[in-house]
């Protein structure tokens, strides 16, 4: 060891949230990969054939949105110790999460009895639109879990008891992770509420 | 936020608590020290092993297809014996000799020189030579050799099905991938295959991500980013190349999988299999290839950047030597990482994509050559007129070089679309592939594992042993490869079961004998290196403190495998890795990165 060594502290806290924004550009480029695959596959004409979006996307898009303002006062709110707010904040954007993924399902649904199906269709741009509004639903859903998990951690904290000097202890520790939670949970489903509008209007003007 | 600082705060009292109790573990078990163990140290000697396995069974594979290439009209019951599912009156069977080489490709491709490579290093230097006491997240770290295991279970269980393995060649391309009725090995096992890439992907990501944010978040007090070692640099450029690309052939393989089970038709267009026309209409073959290749040029990066890293450092150490051009070899590291990205469509000048496209990617190609170039010029400046220990890192560093050179030649030729024309889907692909990134890549990481294995096991490997191991490994390696120039030049296509059907193959038989018996001694020969690595690390000489006189800091931090790497403060570094032979009136010919500048280098403006 050196002799002129001295105390110097590692970021780690620095590092997981740079490590999310790694993570989100790796998602990026999983769409970005959709997307130009439906560009090139569009240019080859053949029988790409538009079909019209189901109004109930636009519900959707608003419900993401609206829960990512719905998270983001949680995440403040955590910041200033208002578990309260906090918890109802992560329940609210739990609920709208999943009428999301309801929402998309209903879509698909829809689309369906349009004649807009996934097997043997003839038409690409059906396919593709499946697909693609799929991965990201699949990736919201995974989001939803998370938050389940960190609603009920935060549900937890409230209705635990703070007499006694261990659980302040252990709340105080367990605060800090509630707060890489909300942190990190924040940032991913802002970027899926980004992500989902990027891909609605980019298949809006598309097909 | 307060865990983080906790955790490390534990790290801390526990490093401290082994400086004083003298290397004791408290409540460490067998399980939690060697097997789960959130050591970066561990964890890369766990990747190290698991890469040692699949190189076993990778070559060994492609000894078994050499044989049938090389005695094409001989029988062989012992092979039938031990292999009895792949072999009918002493013969390779032709689904399984296409299974073998599909399989022979993603092992080495994938699973040793991709995931074993870059994991075993990453894991081992990065914490270590930037000065840190863990990577960002050792649980992330854990996970990624976790999901590699499972990925190799998934993969290795493969080959037992009775249906073979996947034997659509490691690129996979659709219809042969598609369709599970187009050949015995495109229904399960390509279903395995698919299973156990998604499963590989998830654990380089989490080992991409983690390395490249350990390195720009965790580097100790004086450590810039250009006071890093060449080994961290490439490391880093390796984990964003493999971000940016492997998410794309997660989209790739979704389409892949949505076209084999629920019958889209995104890859596959207008197919008639046994006089039936299938329902697919209006995909696109061409598209995968797009998509596959934007991943799959980059991978080969993926595979040469680390051993370039490894080679710049250990060439420096060896020759005593400051390397020659650091920032050159930064910025030519930059320029390759970028042009991976712009190259991809040379791997399909001839499947029929528009040939205007194909001169911007030969230019595009044609451009690699000079970061390459860059980096070879600095690696043989570095060589020259230095103090050179001729040790075996050394051997393998050289010809490594020699390797890379040889072999980026040829790719000068193949980058041109009109040359291309002719030598596509030959031998001379094969030759140019397996010299530049397959041989060339193992030598690097050999390079790798000789050098820093008295950081992993405190004890040091044998010389005599890697003499004969490097010796018969560097001229076996162009005995297998240097021929194949010739036999693609001649048009003998690859992929191919036997050429006793062509006339006009017939002189190469003997030239295929010569190839085949090359490659089943250097398979042999790499037992020589297993055998000097297992023992060494019982029996060898036991290894100093800096066995070779280095700058960097993971010779700073105490041998062995203390948990939290330095039992007290983390090292101050205060200046590059490179000061070999700084000053003649000096005792050492070295001065780690912790010693302070003295007041005339002060003044000295770097």
């Amino acid at each position: 060891m050196s002799s002129t060594a001295i105390k110097y502290k590692n970021n780690t806290q620095g590092a997981h949230r740079f490590t999310m924004y790694l993570f989100i550009v790796t998602t990026s480029m999983i769409f970005a990969g959709f997307t130009s695959a439906f560009i090139v596959q569009k240019g080859r004409g053949g029988a790409w054939t538009s079909f019209g979006i189901p109004k109930i996307f636009i519900l959707s898009t608003i419900l993401i949105i609206t829960s990512s303002i719905f998270l983001q006062i949680a995440h403040i709110a955590n910041k200033r110790g208002n578990m309260k707010l906090t918890t109802i904040g992560l329940f609210l954007t739990l609920v709208l999460g999943s009428l999301f993924c309801v929402c998309q399902i209903e879509g698909w649904k829809q689309l369906n009895d349009l004649g807009v199906y996934l097997s043997f269709n003839p038409n690409p741009a059906g396919p593709y639109f499946l697909v693609i509004t799929f991965v990201h639903a699949l990736h919201v859903s995974v989001a939803v879990l998370f938050l389940t998990i960190a609603f009920f951690h935060s549900l937890f904290l409230l209705k635990k008891p703070t007499d006694s000097n261990i659980v302040h202890k252990l709340e105080s520790n367990e605060k800090g992770l509630l707060a890489i939670r909300t942190d990190l949970l924040t940032l991913f489903w802002h970027f899926m509420g980004i992500l989902w509008l990027y891909l609605y209007i980019f298949l809006s003007f598309n097909l | 936020m307060q865990t983080s600082t906790s955790i490390e705060s534990h790290v801390d009292e526990h490093a401290q608590h082994q400086a004083h109790g003298g290397g004791h573990h408290h409540t460490e078990t067998f399980i939690s020290k060697y097997i789960f163990s959130l050591d970066h140290k561990t964890i890369g000697k766990q990747f190290l092993t698991l890469g040692m396995l699949w190189a076993i069974v990778g070559g060994g594979l492609s000894v078994l297809f050499r044989v049938q290439l090389g005695w094409p009209d001989e029988t062989f019951p012992i092979l039938e014996r031990i292999f009895s599912s792949w072999f009918t009156d002493g013969k390779l069977n032709p689904e399984a000799y296409y299974s073998l080489v599909t399989m022979h490709g993603t092992i080495m491709v994938f699973f040793v020189l991709t995931a074993s490579l870059s994991g075993t290093f990453a894991n081992l230097l990065v914490p270590l030579q930037i000065g840190a006491r863990d990577m960002a997240s050792p649980l992330m770290n854990a996970l990624s050799f976790w999901f590699f295991v499972a990925a190799s279970i998934v993969m290795f269980s493969s080959l037992f099905l009775s249906s073979g393995a996947a034997s659509a060649g490691w690129t996979i391309y659709p219809p042969l991938s598609a369709l599970p009725q187009a050949s015995p090995g495109s229904g399960d096992g390509m279903t395995f295959w698919l299973i156990a890439v998604v499963l590989f992907v998830v654990s380089t990501l989490l080992g991409g991500l983690n390395y490249v944010s350990t390195i720009l978040n965790m580097r100790t007090k004086g450590m810039t980013m250009f006071k890093l070692p060449l080994t961290v640099w490439a490391i880093l450029f390796t984990a964003i190349v493999g971000i940016l690309s492997f998410p794309v052939l997660v989209s790739c393989v979704v389409l892949l999988i949505f076209d084999r089970g629920l019958g889209t038709s995104f890859y596959l267009s207008n197919i008639v299999i046994g006089g039936k026309a299938l329902p697919f209409a209006g995909g696109s073959p061409i598209l995968f290839q797009h998509l596959f290749w934007f991943l799959g040029h980059p991978e080969v990066y993926i595979v040469i950047l680390p051993a370039m890293g490894i080679v710049s450092e250990v060439l420096a150490v060896q020759s005593r030597k400051p390397i020659f051009g650091y920032q050159a070899m930064i910025f030519s590291l930059l320029g390759i990482t970028v042009l991976s990205f712009l190259v991809w469509a040379h791997h399909m000048f001839l499947s029929g994509m528009n040939p205007f496209l194909g001169s911007l990617f030969t230019l595009f190609t044609l451009l690699i050559a000079i970061p390459s170039a860059i980096k070879v010029f600095n690696w043989i400046t570095t060589l020259w007129r230095g103090n050179i220990r001729i040790n075996t890192p050394t051997l393998f560093c050289i010809g490594f070089v020699s390797l890379f050179i040889s072999g980026g030649l040829t790719g000068i030729w193949l980058g041109n679309s009109t040359i291309d024309i002719q030598l596509h889907d030959t031998y001379f692909v094969v030759a140019h592939f397996h010299i530049v990134m397959g041989v060339a890549a193992f030598f690097g990481m050999f390079a790798g594992i000789y050098h820093w294995f008295p950081r992993m096991y405190g004890r040091m490997m044998n010389e005599t042993l890697g003499f004969i191991h490097f010796t018969i490994t560097f001229i076996g390696a162009y005995v297998i490869f240097w021929p194949m120039h010739f036999l693609g030049m001649a048009g003998v296509p690859r992929r191919y079961y036997t050429f006793n059907e062509f006339e006009a193959f017939a002189q190469y038989d003997d030239l295929n004998k010569v190839i085949s018996i090359a490659a089943i001694v250097v398979f042999l020969a790499q037992f020589i290196f297993l055998i000097n690595y297992v023992w060494s690390i019982f029996k060898g000489k036991k290894a100093t403190q800096n066995p070779w006189k280095a700058n960097t800091l993971e010779w700073d931090a105490p041998m062995g495998n203390l948990h939290g790497n330095w039992p007290g403060e983390l090292p101050e570094v205060h200046r590059w890795p490179y000061d070999y032979s700084k000053f003649a009136d000096s005792e050492t010919d070295f001065i780690p990165q912790t010693v302070p500048l003295t007041e005339a280098e002060k003044n000295e403006k770097h």
